[in-house]
């Protein structure tokens, strides 16, 4: 295996290089700046060391979490619930469509009367269907209560003629002859 | 008068209003910044014109004021844009001189060019040559059917690109169920006249219709465009594309569907291709030469159906390539060709024509949308006007 070059080099040949120079030249100017950092670190590492080591504020701190409800489950519900935000912000932007196009049919007047002139339009006929039906059963019943007449052989025998009845009876003897020639073939 | 704006959109039609409503539900801070410049006060639903010539629908119910469609956020500029000039980034209105931008958006939809047949003009809405084409005349569509008392009933598509490819035969199956109802069928003759080499592009769908053309005895001419009308003598002068002769055909009563083209505005200027047409990339929907100039709709030179359902899937490619662009992000939304045909093939049935650029259905129901259907002839007449209206002018659907 090959050495690489860096390796190669001595630390005066690297010393000697213009950047390596003007780079520690740079880093000795900054040094009590680097300095004075350092020490606010370890300033804030001892704080927090101290903290932890603290009965006072560790029995905080259970109290804390035992008031509430935050568990191991939870933070790892939350992170589940971090995973799936692009998700989540994919439906809630859809539900937000929705309730805006719903918002604004809503507030349209023009179209709350198209609505309106089209549900007509369906219910109307349906409507007279209804309204014909009933009418024509109160008919029938003001009729037979009306009717004292006694029905002979010779009342059926005009019924028979009736083109509605004729109707029923033709479908009631093609349903007998399609059962009949079925049951035969069987 | 402010002379620049973030985003300059022209056309308030079906493409702009999306695109102005759409930006702004995804960028609220451009509230104040967005233009749409249209010289029209009324908006209308046009899909619905085919139902109002067949006497389905009131055409009252296809217009809406415009400023009530404005989004909240947008202004609107009631002028007329009569040249582009892309390279300082402004547009030419009529009345108020030149308006800068950042971003520009075309979509000021198709023109319809009338003196394009012999005739025509002059005659429409008389004598029994009525088309469904314009807001004015559309009724005389319906006068023209009721008052048919049988003989030859015309229908034409021309040799040009037009708004809902399917429209011209729309008005005729709906014609034909009329005449059933009405009793002159038997004697009367229904022709279609079309510039296009079959009855539909989309192989599936045209399987289905050439069934339609033959149940309601339709006589077909393929490859002829109409070129003049002698309505006094009631005479349609027809062109063969192929041979290029021309032959006469008498009617007594004729519906046309007018050539189109791209609005005088863009065929003029730097930003139309040869044929006139906004040259944009047919994926991004970004100007082919100008980044900052994006399109859609009708006036493109998108190789697909111009219809409204195909902006409803340009829009949001416009919005977000455009902010992308905004952002110096890389415009990479993509549009697939999508279009939408609802072939309405007589008074309470239609086929759900759904496609993209390679002519492959694109079917949004669970059922074989090429069998003609009660249920999508309601979609059409009862739901997409309310989806229009209240969610794709409003940048929901």
């Amino acid at each position: 295996m090959e050495r690489s070059t860096t390796e190669e080099q001595t630390v005066e040949t690297v010393l000697t290089r213009p950047d390596v120079e003007q780079a520690l030249i740079s880093l000795v100017d900054r040094l009590p700046k680097i300095e004075q950092s350092l020490r606010r670190l370890e300033d804030a590492v001892d704080f927090g060391m101290a903290t932890i080591q603290d009965e006072e504020v560790k029995d905080k701190l259970d109290r804390v979490m035992d008031s509430s409800n935050i568990q191991v489950e939870t933070l790892e519900a939350a992170m589940q619930l971090i995973e799936k935000l692009p998700m989540l912000l994919q439906v809630t932007n859809q539900l937000e469509a929705m309730f805006d196009f719903a918002k604004d049919v809503y507030q349209d007047e023009e179209t709350k009367e198209l609505i309106g002139r089209r549900v007509e339009e369906y219910v109307t006929p349906a409507k007279e269907k209804v309204e014909w039906s009933r009418a024509t059963f109160e008919e029938v019943q003001r009729r037979v209560a009306e009717d004292d007449r006694q029905i002979t052989l010779f009342s059926l025998m005009k019924w028979l003629k009736e083109p509605s009845v004729q109707h029923g009876l033709k479908y009631m003897q093609a349903t007998i002859d399609v059962l009949s020639e079925r049951s035969a073939k069987r | 008068m402010r002379k620049h704006y973030r985003v300059v959109i022209v056309g308030a039609g079906t493409g702009g209003i999306s695109v102005a409503a759409r930006m702004l539900r995804e960028k609220r801070h451009l509230a104040d910044d967005i233009l749409l410049i249209d010289p029209e006060t009324k908006h209308y639903y046009q899909p619905l014109w085919t139902l109002v010539g067949a006497g389905a629908v009131k055409k009252e119910e296809s217009v809406r004021e415009m400023m009530s469609l404005i989004p909240d956020g947008a202004i609107w500029l009631q002028d007329r844009v009569v040249g582009f000039d892309p390279e300082a980034n402004q547009v030419e209105t009529a009345d108020n001189g030149s308006i800068q931008y950042d971003y520009l958006v075309v979509s000021p939809g198709i023109e319809i060019d009338w003196e394009r047949i012999k005739g025509l003009k002059e005659a429409l809405g008389t004598k029994q040559v009525c088309s469904n084409y314009s807001y004015e005349h559309v009724d005389y569509t319906w006068e023209t059917l009721r008052g048919f008392e049988g003989g030859t009933a015309l229908f034409t598509h021309p040799a040009s690109p037009v708004k809902c490819g399917g429209a011209p035969q729309k008005i005729m199956y709906l014609a034909e169920d009329y005449f059933s109802k009405s009793g002159v069928r038997e004697n009367s003759n229904i022709v279609f006249g079309s510039a296009n080499p079959a009855i539909f592009d989309v192989t599936k769908y045209r399987e289905a219709l050439e069934k339609v053309l033959d149940r309601k005895r339709i006589e077909t001419h393929f490859r002829v465009n109409l070129t003049e009308i002698k309505a006094d003598e009631k005479v349609a002068v027809f062109e063969n594309l192929d041979s290029h002769e021309t032959f006469e055909m008498n009617y007594d009563m004729i519906h046309v569907t007018p050539p189109m083209q791209a609005p005088a505005s863009i065929r003029e200027s730097k930003l139309a291709d040869a044929g006139g047409w906004l040259d944009v990339d047919k994926y991004t929907l970004q100007h082919k030469r100008y980044e900052n100039v994006f399109g859609l709709g009708d006036c493109t030179n998108l190789p697909t159906s111009k219809t409204g359902a195909a902006i409803r899937k340009q829009a949001p490619v416009v919005v977000h390539n455009l902010l992308d662009q905004m952002y110096g992000k890389v415009p990479v939304a993509t549009y697939d060709g999508y279009s939408s045909c609802p072939i309405v093939t007589g008074y309470n049935s239609l086929i759900l024509a759904e496609f993209d650029y390679e002519k492959v259905p694109q079917e949004s129901m669970p059922f074989n949308q090429a069998k003609e259907r009660h249920s999508m002839y309601i979609l059409k007449k009862d739901f997409l006007p309310l989806l229009y209206w209240n969610g794709m002018l409003n940048g929901t659907m």
